[in-house]
């Protein structure tokens, strides 16, 4: 049987590319805020085009921030983007604001007015483990962020260069993988990237 | 170092993706769909699509257009432009599978709601718009709503440096739809702190090449010229000479 994603709708974010993306990967997907419907998913995929202070605002009101602070251990996550920023523990995007604190980290700007806009490759770590990340060393992937995630080497996989910044691209902890570019606007790179990332961590191959 | 972009744009007038010539006369091209989906497969960086009808006072975004253009499926980030007016349509056409939004008479009629589409998006999905124009040894700013110039000493923009916004589109407003007719003394004069993607009679190598050597430009659009032939964005990539650059990509068929 095919497994289900689960796109959690917390009002930021293209959620209709990604859906439309998975579903010609041939994956089942759906998108939805509740609860009840989003813990029947296999995989839960944290979408993002927003600013952090709008997000955990939306998280908090609609209560998916208790709900995702108490899955991730149980059920893998795929947080995207701004998605993706949202597993850090604070965020200092329009405000100090509180994330899910699920990868401990925080989201700063990368330099007062600098964005990193466009297609960059991604950089293997020496250390990293993960041969399935590997095949997208030097790879063109769509980044568009002004803020981004500064954690831990060990939760860093690969990593990509802007101007004067080496910022994380892809981190992981346990069954939680986050990607600061946006793989479902990533062309055919992202496409492969996502069938790669959703087996690996639905199935773990 | 960053990489620079070549964006795929597509003029909508009356729903029908157009060859425009300086916002005045119009050619159509077909569906703006289609034209879209070409543009997506021969791997332009982005796709901005700006609709002419939807700058006018008091319209809308144009939803039915979006909801054709993103059925396609694109795995290339797309831009929409015209009639967005507050954040709750903003909010909308990012939900739809619309990365970046471009705004333009709202920062002058209402910069407060520039700032609540700003809180809403982000700062990274929203593009200032600047249609201008050199005439006489100056830079005239042109406002689409009472179609005026004014001159750009004048007109107080120095809220463009702001961080509501990630880019600002500079459309030269008078060659836009020639060939090759750019006038490179707009980027030239024009000192805005941040990046710049250029727009407007851009279509040969030549200048593409020496405009994406300034460091300030971020990002070339191309409109009409990309209609002409097959493949036109690899085409064009492939006479790029500059190394920060996303090589051409030809995207298989499925």
């Amino acid at each position: 049987m095919k497994p289900y994603l689960g796109i959690v709708n917390y009002g930021c974010g293209n959620v209709n590319s990604l859906k439309s993306i998975l579903s010609s990967l041939n994956f089942n997907c759906y998108e939805s805020r509740s609860i009840k419907k989003l813990q029947a998913a296999d995989l839960l995929i944290l979408p993002g085009v927003g600013s952090y202070s709008h997000a955990t605002k939306n998280l908090r009101i609609s209560g998916l921030d208790k709900f995702l602070k108490k899955i991730y251990k149980k059920k893998p996550i795929l947080g995207i983007c701004l998605g993706m920023q949202l597993l850090a523990s604070i965020g200092y995007e329009k405000g100090k604001n509180k994330g899910l604190n699920i990868i401990p980290g925080k989201v700063i700007n990368l330099k007062r007015g600098k964005f990193n806009i466009g297609w960059n490759t991604l950089k293997c770590k020496k250390t990293n483990k993960v041969d399935k990340f590997k095949e997208f060393e030097n790879k063109f992937f769509y980044f568009n962020h002004g803020y981004y995630y500064l954690t831990l080497e060990k939760y860093v996989y690969m990593k990509s260069s802007t101007g004067d910044y080496s910022i994380p691209a892809i981190i992981k902890k346990n069954n939680i993988i986050g990607v600061q570019f946006h793989p479902e606007k990533s062309q055919l790179n992202g496409k492969k990237f996502l069938k790669t990332i959703i087996n690996e961590l639905i199935y773990g191959k | 170092m960053e990489n620079k972009r070549i964006i795929g744009t597509v003029i909508i007038k009356e729903n029908w993706a157009v060859q425009s010539f300086g916002y005045k006369n119009y050619l159509p091209i077909g569906k703006p769909e289609l034209v879209v989906e070409n543009l997506n497969w021969w791997g332009a960086d982005e796709i901005l699509v700006i609709d002419t009808d939807s700058t006018k006072e008091n319209s809308k975004p144009n939803y039915g257009m979006i909801e054709k253009i993103v059925s396609k499926n694109l795995s290339t980030p797309l831009i929409y432009s015209g009639g967005i007016h507050d954040k709750d349509q903003a909010k909308k056409i990012i939900g739809m599978g619309v990365e970046r939004i471009c705004l333009e008479s709202l920062l002058y009629s209402n910069y407060l709601e520039v700032e609540n589409i700003s809180e809403a998006i982000g700062s990274q999905a929203v593009i200032i718009s600047v249609p201008l124009i050199y005439e006489n040894g100056k830079i005239l700013y042109f406002n689409y709503i009472n179609k005026k110039k004014y001159d750009l000493k004048d007109h107080n923009l120095h809220f463009l440096d702001s961080n509501l916004f990630s880019e600002i589109l500079i459309i030269d407003k008078k060659n836009e739809g020639g060939n090759n007719t750019f006038d490179m003394r707009i980027q030239e004069k024009v000192l805005f702190k941040k990046k710049i993607i250029v727009f407007g009679g851009i279509s040969r190598a030549d200048k593409i090449n020496r405009l994406l050597k300034k460091n300030r430009i971020s990002a070339i659009a191309i409109g009409n010229s990309l209609n002409y032939s097959e493949i036109s964005i690899q085409n064009i990539k492939k006479k790029i000479k500059i190394n920060n650059f996303r090589k051409p990509f030809f995207n298989e068929y499925e």
